[in-house]
């Protein structure tokens, strides 16, 4: 590889990097938000003196 | 009804700048002067407007809250004002690599283009401790409006600078005659461009989507707490 293409490749590559670390970031804050919803989820059906259902939960999620 | 649009934003990013980046590589013509290393151009100029753009949209969000007084466009002007960070530390990433393989310098002080763009940089950076600093409401989005508003005076200052300067080492390429480049480049640099631009887009929606997902919990943790 000549010093011209591995520049090239540097700064491709930076390009990348920053996309897929924000995507990193942003997959690491929506498992978060999921992770608060739940709890939210079970703070609620237990006020309403419920019993947690966290599998009826997660089955709304995955028919989004 | 479903918003599509960021899935739709992300899809068009992917294709329009994969397209773009391989056309880059693979089909462009070599640059008689630079060789190889010019294919950086593709990259590098594309990320730099894309951050102006940011920041112009920041702008002009921070005005219409300013002018509408509706909350909403405070977390829009922010998060086009995060954007435009992230592009800008791609900026000068990728300007450094070009800068180093062409001039034989990672940074140069004595080009204003460079310095007005730093200068620019680190005042959208001040920005998040601005915001940061004050405590949510009101108050604070008005303040973080009026300083996204100052910001963007710099950006024609910055794009500009080139023209302005005596001597320079940094290349003019659009000049008013034109693109100074064949036909072939030109097309795989409005490739790029328009590619870039998807990418911030889709990425606008994401972190915009995601922001409002978060203060909406917040909420609901306030509201059951």
């Amino acid at each position: 590889m000549s010093r011209g293409e591995t520049y090239v490749f540097a700064a491709y590559l930076a390009l990348f990097a920053v996309v897929l670390g924000w995507l990193v970031i942003h997959a690491f804050k929506i498992a978060r938000l999921s992770r608060e919803l739940t709890e939210l989820v079970e703070l609620a059906r237990r006020r309403d003196g419920k019993a947690p259902a966290p599998d009826a939960a997660e089955a709304r999620v995955a028919g989004q | 009804m479903r918003n599509n649009l960021g899935p739709a934003l992300a899809v068009g990013a992917l294709l329009v700048l994969g397209t773009g980046l391989v056309l880059a590589l693979f089909w462009a013509p070599e640059d008689a002067d630079q060789g190889f290393s010019q294919r950086i151009f593709y990259v590098h100029v594309p990320i730099a407007l894309t951050a102006y753009a940011c920041f112009g949209w920041g702008a002009w969000k921070a005005l219409r809250l300013l002018w509408t007084r509706e909350a909403r466009y405070d977390l829009e002007s922010y998060t086009a004002i995060h954007m435009g960070t992230i592009f800008g530390v791609l900026v000068l990433v990728t300007g450094s690599i070009w800068a180093k393989v062409s001039w034989g310098i990672w940074w140069s002080w004595s080009e204003r283009q460079l310095v007005l763009f730093l200068v620019l940089f680190l005042f959208y950076s001040a920005y998040f401790m601005l915001r940061y600093s004050t405590d949510p409401g009101p108050r604070r989005a008005n303040m973080s409006a009026v300083y996204a508003l100052f910001g963007v005076v710099l950006i024609p200052v910055s794009f500009l600078a080139i023209r302005l300067a005596e001597n320079f080492i940094h290349p003019v390429v659009f000049t008013r005659d034109g693109p100074q480049m064949a036909g072939s480049m030109f097309f795989v640099f409005c490739v790029c461009l328009a590619g870039m631009l998807l990418l911030a887009a889709a990425l606008y929606q994401a972190e915009l989507a995601g922001k409002r997902l978060d203060a909406r919990v917040r909420e609901l943790r306030e509201a059951l707490a």
